[in-house]
């Protein structure tokens, strides 16, 4: 097993190398990539700002960047509209070429040279040749999944914050009645310095303020406003932008009673939903753990029954064994995450 | 060859009789029916493209049933070409697996992709309900204001901006508001669901009588007196969503305990065929 190591430990300090070389690089980049993200969030959002067009005509070409931006508008927490977006697709294009390069000149065709021999003998080798300097498919596919691994990081924070962000609305809702008389803008600044550090609409909540305060045109106001509702997507949300806007338009005198009636329908909402444990949201829980359990379980017992010796040797020094153990810890990894994303109930009527 | 070459004399035939024959009204037909477009138009499937639009997706039967057909026999054409050419047997594993890519891909109910379209299809109804409940709560919400609540017309056109699956049935709904009066519409409305749906008339005829009565305080009472309904309704479409989650946690739980109980099984396997060699050269 010793090449094996040795290997791993070659891949590991090459990496670290090529990731304080990009973070040497970074900061002289760092203004021009901030210029070049206002740049492309002004030529994405051009046809809206100079037609007016509606917000539901949107062209092929860019449902990419609108997809990434809407996810990336709730997880950051230093979200900026256009900028954001260009620093992720920097990331992942820096780590798709570096591991390449690395697996490349590493790794090589490794896959493709190993032998398993038998399990009791001398067990795994690899036939030792010159690298063939040419071999890209095994570090394209390592390469690729890395960069997946990226925007699938993004995709859990966003489901994981989308169903937090229903809850911390609740604060908000609580503290905007204390600065129900002044004007919108002002009101939802103050109430943005008020949150709690772990409050996840803090940044959304900024940008909202921002645009009351300073908006072009009235669809501007009202597309801001949309997106600040979509992002936490429930109904509450909904209603507490439209009683903003309301209140915007024809000035705030009744915003107080209309958010209390928010706020008494949240709890209500809340209560209700702590109430109503339905079955299926313990058996997600539990089947978490039961796989875990499960493969430590059965492992164990073959290991102790046909001993310990030859159980590492038939595990790990064949293929059949080697594949199936890999294949099962990634589906077990899977089924955490997945059970850890459905497991929370957003907190909304349905 | 000499199959080749028989093969070749009878298109070349074939050709030969077509250009020959004197009827215009016989060539006019088939060059129609020969035209790419309207063999193409034969790929069409009127229920497969209803299964792809209640799961949402916007292919069109026609280019999947092409890819679909067009893959198998190119494929198949191929690997023949292939055997022919070299003189192999007849290749059955190759058959065999395009049959199954063939059969896998069809959107038979009971089929894989029949299944997974079934399943794009009632997610898409549950997170529809969730939209028409979502709207008749803030409807409810818009009409108990005792000053300054949107029309019904407004309101409808505002939520259809921002729902995504009762888009076009809200847009529609406007229009058909304004053409034919809110009963008629509200109908319509009730008929764009299916027939056993559990609380769409319920809407329904809440709506028809809260835009009846003028006074505010009268349908701000009424509303309030329909409220144990609506809160009804709502656990209704949670524990129905629960469930459809419910079933698809079942799968990812499933599978890796499957898989573990054949690795163990695999592993032990291996260990009695290492222990009956020994046995065998020892023992025998």
């Amino acid at each position: 097993m010793n090449w094996f190591v040795e290997r791993i430990i070659d891949v590991i300090l090459h990496l670290c190398y090529a990731a304080g070389l990009w973070l040497v690089v970074y900061p002289l980049i760092e203004n021009y990539i901030s210029s070049i993200g206002r740049k492309l969030d002004y030529r994405m959002n051009i046809r809206f700002r100079m037609l007016g067009e509606k917000l539901s005509k949107q062209k092929n070409r860019i449902w990419l960047y609108r997809h990434i931006d809407d996810l990336l508008y709730l997880t950051k927490k230093n979200y900026e509209p256009g900028t954001s977006v260009f620093r992720f697709f920097i990331q992942v294009s820096v780590v798709f070429v570096i591991v390449f390069i690395v697996v490349m000149l590493t790794l090589g065709d490794i896959i493709g040279r190993l032998t398993f021999g038998d399990p009791f003998g001398e067990g795994i080798y690899v036939q030792e040749h010159m690298p063939a300097f040419m071999n890209w498919q095994f570090p394209l596919l390592l390469a690729s999944l890395s960069a997946c691994l990226l925007y699938l990081k993004l995709r859990y924070d966003y489901a994981t914050i989308k169903v937090k962000s229903s809850y911390d609305l609740l604060e908000v809702v609580k503290l905007l009645p204390k600065f129900a008389n002044y004007s919108v803008d002002t009101a939802l600044q103050k109430v943005c310095d008020l949150l709690s550090d772990d409050n996840v609409l803090r940044r959304p909540l900024a940008l909202l303020a921002v645009s009351f305060s300073n908006y072009g045109s009235k669809q501007e106001l009202l597309r801001d406003a949309q997106r600040f509702s979509g992002a936490i997507g429930t109904t509450f949300a909904v209603e507490l932008v439209s009683s903003l806007l309301y209140a915007k338009e024809n000035g705030s005198t009744w915003l107080t009673s209309a958010l209390t009636e928010l706020h008494r329908s949240m709890e209500q909402q809340r209560e209700a939903i702590f109430e109503a444990r339905s079955n299926s949201r313990d058996a997600i829980l539990l089947g978490k753990y039961v796989n875990a359990g499960l493969f430590i379980f059965v492992n164990g017992t073959v290991a102790l029954s046909i001993g310990f010796n030859a159980y590492i040797r038939l595990q790990f020094y064949t293929s059949l064994g080697l594949t199936l153990f890999s294949i099962i810890l990634i589906l077990i990894f899977i089924s955490f995450v997945i059970g850890s994303v459905l497991s929370r109930p957003v907190l909304d009527y349905y | 060859m000499d199959l080749f070459f028989v093969i070749v004399t009878v298109i070349g035939l074939a050709f030969l009789s077509f250009v020959v024959a004197d009827s215009k009204s016989l060539r006019n037909k088939l060059r129609k029916q020969l035209h790419p477009a309207v063999i193409a138009s034969k790929f069409h499937s009127d229920e497969m493209q209803k299964l792809f639009k209640n799961a949402g997706w916007e292919i069109s039967s026609k280019n999947y049933n092409l890819f679909r057909f067009f893959g198998f026999f190119g494929f198949l054409a191929i690997v023949y070409l292939n055997a022919w050419f070299r003189g192999d047997l007849f290749p059955q594993f190759e058959t065999l697996i395009a049959l199954i890519l063939l059969l896998s891909t069809s959107t038979f109910r009971f089929a894989p992709m029949g299944i997974i379209l079934h399943w794009l299809h009632n997610r898409n109804i549950i997170r529809k309900d969730g939209e028409l409940i979502s709207f008749f709560i803030l409807y409810e919400k818009n009409r108990k204001r005792s000053k300054g609540y949107l029309q019904f017309s407004e309101f409808c056109k505002q939520r259809a901006i921002e729902s995504k699956y009762l888009q076009s049935d809200l847009l529609i709904l406007v229009r058909r508001i304004d053409e034919e009066g809110l009963e008629k519409a509200m109908d319509w409305f009730v008929s764009r669901f299916p027939n056993d749906h559990p609380f769409v008339k319920d809407i329904r005829s809440i709506i028809l009588a809260v835009e009846g009565m003028n006074d505010t305080d009268a349908a701000a009472k009424y509303l309030e007196d329909q409220s144990k309904i609506i809160s009804g309704i709502c656990s209704d479409v949670y524990t129905r969503k629960w469930k459809l989650l419910g079933d698809v946690a079942n799968i990812f739980t499933t599978v890796p305990a499957m898989l573990i109980f054949l690795m163990a099984v695999v592993i032990v396997f291996q260990y009695t065929e290492i222990i009956k060699q020994q046995i065998n050269t020892f023992g025998g």
